[in-house]
């Protein structure tokens, strides 16, 4: 009967560590894609042209895949004068990878004000 | 809309600077536009009636000069940039073009590099006047792309704005036109009625005359303000002002793309009762929409300036508020009287009392301390207004980097007004550029300038949001 009750409680600890370590997979993959975020905006922020896909390696384990794309173009943005100032709206997608597969994506949308020509 | 341009090639841009299409082209400014090439950057410098244009490293150099005997395009460097400046007999507006509205000049695909140029001389005491495109080349060399002369169009005034294009779905040159308000009268000896109070058209393509927008019985001397409405690309309204000191609203409706007389006029405000002997409302409208309010708001913003060789005791600076439909295009007028000045506030007295009536009136008029000297120009929600604070300079005796001094006024979302002297450039206009760093990468900050001097007064401009965050995985 002890033997049965240790037993169990070591596939209980061996479940929960699985848990904990696939949570941890996934926090880990999350950090990865708000990073991947945080390179995109920095990249709009630096007028440098929007990448198709463009990866960003966190470390050995995760990395992050992100993609910018222009969703649309307000020439009215508010509170700004029509035909001198547009708006460019962006999409900005990161997915978070790791190398225990696990898998989150972010979207983030950003507004670009530009001089228009 | 793919950005194309290579990094290299933004890198290049020490200050990226955009001069917006008004009744007054910039003095001085740089122009990026983008070939299949690559990206390129012309310089573009514009006094009295000579338009020079030079690329970086000075392998594309052209002048196109408004002589006694019309424009004329010449290229290299030997020819005199400020030839003919000081008649006032001779001069030129210019306006850059953006054919499909992504908000660069650009030549791939179907685009074409384009400048937009009237050109004005006097012939004894008659007027002649042309509309010119001027294509730009890979190394910001220039060639004519087309030309109309005013013999063609009998009801071509003298221009005083700068073309513009209307863009008509879907946005290329097919169904597109060029816009520019008909201008002041052919003559200098005084006319009875006359015929220039027309908003006339010519294909963007070819330049060939297109049946006339709108027709009224004064003259259309102001700068035409195209609003894209609903951002599907395609103007969607035109605001424009004539000497009788009335404000005009072309809508557009629902009739086949390509047909530029399907807009339907509205007289939008009639400010005749406060018209100066000796002014006239000669800028482009300031057409901004409102930050907050349902149903979303524009706000319409023009003011008076001198008449060439006049001199008004009063100016005038009017923002009027104008409804804008959520979508689509507009197949009825909106029904509702013109605006007139006693539909207006005075401003003056700031606090929540004024606020109060500022909303429940239909827009507000202010005094100006001077002559406006460019088209005013929205920021973040200020309004800024440049008047000449110097008037009756002789302009041979200035040259064209000269500093002159205006008048800044400064208007918050409340009304609240700030003022300040500054001097500037000749001829400024308000402009709204990016500056790049040594290390060529670009600044966030967007740098409001009045010609080529900053404006600190100008509100900060982050030019990036964030609008939203959301997680798409399944948790």
């Amino acid at each position: 009967m002890a033997a049965l009750l240790v037993g169990d409680a070591l596939r209980g600890a061996t479940l929960d560590q699985a848990l904990v370590t696939a949570m941890r997979d996934r926090q880990r993959a999350f950090e990865t894609a708000e990073w991947g975020l945080a390179h995109a905006e920095t990249s709009v922020r630096q007028w440098l042209p929007l990448e198709p896909a463009d990866p960003v390696i966190v470390d050995d384990q995760s990395r992050a895949v992100v993609t910018t794309t222009l969703v649309t173009i307000d020439a009215l943005p508010p509170g700004f004068s029509t035909g001198r100032v547009l708006a460019r709206r962006l999409l900005a997608t990161s997915e978070g990878r790791t190398s225990r597969g696990a898998r989150v994506r972010l979207d983030l949308g950003l507004t670009r004000l530009e001089p228009a020509p | 809309m793919t950005h194309r341009a290579s990094r290299a090639g933004w890198t290049a841009v020490l200050l990226a600077a955009f001069a917006a299409a008004s009744t007054h082209a910039a003095p001085l400014g740089t122009i990026l536009f983008e070939h299949e090439s690559g990206p390129s950057t012309l310089s573009v410098r514009i006094d009295g009636a000579s338009i020079r244009g030079e690329s970086r490293g000075n392998d594309g150099v052209w002048t196109l000069v408004v002589s006694k005997d019309g424009p004329r395009l010449e290229t290299g460097s030997s020819t005199e940039l400020v030839a003919g400046a000081c008649d006032a007999s001779l001069f030129a507006t210019l306006s850059t073009d953006d054919a499909d509205g992504d908000g660069r000049i650009d030549a791939r695909r179907h685009e074409r590099a384009r400048l937009l140029v009237a050109a004005n001389w006097r012939v004894g005491q008659q007027w002649r006047s042309a509309i010119l495109a001027v294509e730009l080349g890979a190394a910001g060399t220039a060639t004519l792309a087309w030309r109309n002369d005013s013999t063609d169009m009998p009801a071509l005034g003298r221009l005083a704005a700068a073309p513009a294009r209307l863009t008509m779905p879907p946005a290329g040159d097919a169904g597109d036109a060029i816009i520019v308000a008909g201008g002041w009268p052919r003559s200098d000896m005084p006319v009875a009625g006359g015929s220039a109070g027309s908003l006339l058209a010519f294909d963007a393509a070819t330049g060939r005359a297109l049946p006339m927008l709108f027709t009224t019985d004064a003259n259309l001397v102001s700068g035409v303000t195209m609003v894209d409405g609903d951002g599907d690309g395609a103007t969607d309204r035109l605001y424009f002002a004539d000497a009788r000191w009335r404000v005009w609203r072309l809508d557009r409706t629902s009739s086949p793309p390509g047909a530029t007389a399907a807009f339907f006029p509205t007289l939008f405000a009639d400010l005749g009762t406060m018209a100066e002997p000796g002014a006239a409302l000669q800028f482009a409208p300031d057409v901004a929409l409102a930050e907050v309010g349902a149903p979303r708001m524009l706000e319409v913003a023009l003011g008076s300036s001198d008449v060439p060789g006049s001199m008004a005791l009063r100016h005038w600076l009017f923002v009027l508020s104008d409804p804008l439909p959520l979508q689509g295009a507009i197949d009825v007028a909106i029904a509702s009287s013109p605006i007139r000045p006693s539909d207006l506030l005075p401003s003056g007295v700031a606090g929540k009392a004024d606020e109060e009536v500022a909303t429940a009136s239909r827009g507000k008029v202010i005094s100006l301390p001077g002559p406006l000297a460019t088209a005013p120009i929205t920021v973040a929600g200020h309004r800024l207004v440049a008047t000449r604070a110097s008037a009756g300079k002789d302009r041979c005796t200035l040259r064209v980097d000269e500093p002159e001094l205006f008048d800044l006024l400064t208007l918050t979302p409340t009304f609240e007004q700030r003022s300040y002297r500054i001097g500037a450039e000749r001829d400024a206009a308000f402009s709204l550029s990016r500056s790049t760093a040594a290390d060529g990468r670009s600044s966030p900050r967007l740098v409001c300038a009045l010609g080529s001097t900053p404006l600190p007064q100008c509100p900060r401009i982050d030019a990036v949001q964030r609008d939203y965050w959301v997680r798409k995985d399944a948790r």
